[in-house]
């Protein structure tokens, strides 16, 4: 036999069905706008937050009466108001700040 | 071309050639990888390529040997040959062991020509040598695996 016919009794490994993903995925060109798109979702989030934030602690400074501001918009849009009095609102205000500031150390 | 026509086109001779030369076929993988990402990087470049194949055998080899050299002092443990047509694994066995004895330079030849059927020429075009090169180097693997294997 032929030393050709002898080798052609077998066969060489065919690449593994991952190595075509693996390729593929890795060659994905770099695309920029994904790395600007999540950047500015985490922008957007944080200036919400600190926009939250600073109208808190403006509240919080002026002593004033959030939940007077919420039932007044609550009975704008029709809601049912349930009344709590201004020494509780105080109580809790109170505790609110003192929990800001442990968490502000 | 894109890049995924070129892999179903080419990726399996590549993979071949590649673990021809490591005997590894993790090491066959990276090489056939790394080939392709090269390639990526061409084609988002809209850089011209002339001919395909030869290009991406001469980065698949190129990538291997450099594999192989960083690794020559640790045995391959890899058998690249399986047994088909009646062929029983202790003969597949005495093949790897005769394809493994020859120098990586003819074993390639041995594949492109007997395993993918390439000519001289095509061979030469692929390894970048001269058709009378690659044959002489298969006139050469060839005496040396009749003498491992037996045969006219």
């Amino acid at each position: 036999m032929e030393i050709e016919d002898h080798l052609r009794r077998f066969r060489l490994a065919s690449p593994p069905a991952r190595l075509r993903r693996a390729v593929l995925a890795e060659a994905k060109p770099w695309r920029p706008w994904h790395l600007a798109a999540a950047a500015a979702v985490l922008l957007l989030c944080s200036a919400m937050n600190a926009l939250s934030e600073a109208r808190l602690h403006r509240l919080l400074a002026s002593g004033g009466e959030p939940a007077l501001e919420a039932s007044q918009a609550s009975q704008t849009a029709g809601h049912i108001v349930v009344s709590v009095p201004p020494s509780i609102r105080a109580e809790s205000l109170i505790s609110l700040r003192r929990a800001m500031e442990v968490d502000g150390r | 071309m894109t890049l995924e026509e070129a892999y179903d086109r080419y990726a399996a001779a590549l993979y071949r050639h590649a673990l021809v030369l490591t005997r590894r076929g993790a090491d066959a993988e990276d090489a056939v990888q790394s080939a392709f990402v090269k390639l990526a990087s061409r084609l988002r470049a809209k850089a011209e390529i002339d001919d395909l194949e030869p290009y991406l055998h001469v980065a698949v080899r190129g990538e291997a040997l450099r594999i192989l050299g960083r690794r020559r002092r640790s045995p391959s443990e890899a058998r690249i040959v399986a047994p088909v047509n009646g062929a029983s694994f202790e003969e597949a066995e005495a093949v790897d062991a005769a394809l493994a004895a020859l120098p990586e330079e003819q074993r390639e030849v041995v594949l492109l020509h007997v395993y993918e059927e390439l000519t001289f020429r095509r061979i030469g075009e692929l390894l970048g040598i001269s058709p009378d090169t690659a044959a002489s180097r298969y006139r050469y693997a060839k005496e040396k695996l009749k003498e491992l294997l037996g045969g006219d």
